[in-house]
């Protein structure tokens, strides 16, 4: 350990009022800008966006070395597991070939009664792109991503992101060149939900911890331990049909809890989803209203 | 986890300001986690406590209040409580220095897990201000534990990146 070789007093009292008085100062104009910031003005989001814009392309550099790093990481774990993943695609392989003939039948039956009840086609397909994740707010308060794809890319709010396993939040805030991410088990998330199987609506509720809540669930839900939750589509934020996680079982605080089906530590990439608005039903196909005027 | 080494040239203030800044730009970036659970360590404050014990004078306040404005922003909160729990960070060090000088590893890391609890309590405090929800404690708990494992290896980090600075503390 060493000593001081220069006092840190040398400038004398006031140079530590002037410290203080400055210090007093800063935590003054941060606690203004804190406040400011709540105010939500337009202003706040653009200097924000401004920020992430300029950051984005550092962040973007020194991500390199850290995704080679996960990417070998991710390859050793491979390689110690190689035989039993092996053995677990084979059974999946199995599983998935009956599944696909049974969805081949399932499409056209459902392509059959679409027709039948004059229901509106969905869209096709939706606008995909992919962004690199380059920023992690994965803390205490805040769990979100940074994109390294803003408006200039064709991102915009709303959009839904997804990992290949399915999705793991939306498009909250948008820049230039770069674009943030809010998880789906951020404390801010809502999203509503289908668990399959049951068929229970719900909403699922972010709360900061890895496990988000389902909330809203129906008096005596049909859920079971490992159902699948997927996006409902209500109120047309998200599409339908999305896969978010699995039902877990019930925790400490007795409340359902869903395990997103994304692997974080392998996610270095999102496919973002754009939603598209459902177009006005046609007059005179609604089936309701078809329904009510036969009574 | 030698903070004492004192080095009060212009030259090392520019030092202190880049680490600082790569620390918080470290702190943006997406560590791999397995456990995907633990949230990352608080590099800036880190090297911040390291500088105050090696540098009283060199830490700008300004530049703290922008690295603490630009961590908000960009990770979503409302800007303004990183800042204020760098500066108080920064303060507490301050006072604490003269304490911790000449002391062991042990008692300055002792002096980290103090400063490292004002701030994660700071944080907390306007963050759950700021954001209307009161956050559960377990995760600002498993940051400082994160914080608390990372700055002998930051704080030894620092020392081997300023070879002055060793010289000097080798001299003492």
């Amino acid at each position: 350990m060493a000593t001081g070789s220069h006092s840190p007093r040398s400038g004398g009292p006031p140079r530590a009022l002037r410290g203080r008085v400055s210090l007093a100062l800063l935590v003054g104009l941060s606690l203004a800008l804190l406040t400011v910031g709540k105010l939500e003005l337009p202003i706040a989001a653009t200097a924000g966006n401004a920020l992430r814009d300029a950051v984005v392309p550092v962040l973007a550099v020194l991500q390199r070395p850290i995704d080679q790093l996960r990417h070998g990481m991710a390859e050793l774990s491979d390689l110690l597991g190689v035989r039993a993943e092996n053995r677990r695609l084979r059974d999946e392989n199995r599983r998935l070939l009956a599944r696909d003939a049974e969805a081949a039948w399932l499409a056209e039956e459902n392509r059959s009664l679409r027709r039948m009840l004059a229901v509106r086609e969905r869209a096709a397909e939706s606008p995909r792109l992919t962004a690199r994740i380059v920023g992690d707010s994965q803390g205490t308060f805040v769990r979100a991503l940074l994109l390294d794809a803003g408006s200039e890319q064709g991102v915009s709010v709303g959009m839904a992101a997804l990992a290949p396993e399915g999705l793991i939040g939306r498009v909250v805030d948008v820049g230039r060149r770069s674009a943030r991410v809010l998880l789906v088990t951020d404390f801010n998330s809502r999203i509503p939900v289908v668990v399959a199987g049951a068929g229970d609506q719900a909403v699922l509720e972010g709360d900061n911890s890895p496990l988000p809540l389902l909330r809203f669930l129906p008096l005596n839900p049909g859920l079971s331990d490992g159902d699948r939750v997927l996006t409902s589509g209500r109120g047309g934020m998200l599409p339908p049909g999305l896969p978010i996680g699995r039902i877990m079982s019930a925790g400490a605080d007795g409340k359902a809890r869903v395990r997103p089906l994304v692997d974080w530590s392998r996610l270095d990439h999102v496919v973002l989803l754009d939603t598209v608005p459902l177009s006005e039903p046609a007059p005179g196909r609604d089936v309701a209203t078809t329904m009510v005027s036969r009574r | 986890m030698s903070t004492a080494a004192v080095v009060n040239r212009p030259d090392r203030t520019l030092i202190a300001a880049l680490s600082l800044l790569s620390a918080a730009l470290f702190d943006l970036l997406p560590l791999p986690d397995p456990s995907g659970q633990w949230p990352a360590p608080s590099f800036v404050l880190c090297v911040l406590f390291y500088w105050t014990l090696a540098r009283p004078v060199g830490l700008p306040a300004l530049l703290l209040l922008a690295l603490g404005i630009l961590l908000d922003a960009t990770s979503g909160m409302p800007p303004g409580p990183t800042a204020v729990a760098l500066l108080g960070a920064r303060a507490a060090s301050r006072a604490l220095r003269r304490v911790l000088l000449e002391q062991p590893p042990f008692v300055i890391w002792s002096g980290f897990l103090l400063i490292a609890t004002l701030y994660q309590a700071i944080r907390w405090a306007l963050a759950s201000l700021a954001l209307g929800h009161i956050f559960p404690l377990r995760l600002s708990l498993l940051e400082l534990v994160s914080s608390l494992v990372a700055y002998p290896i930051v704080a030894a980090l620092l020392f081997r990146l300023c070879p002055k600075v060793r010289r000097r503390a080798s001299r003492a």
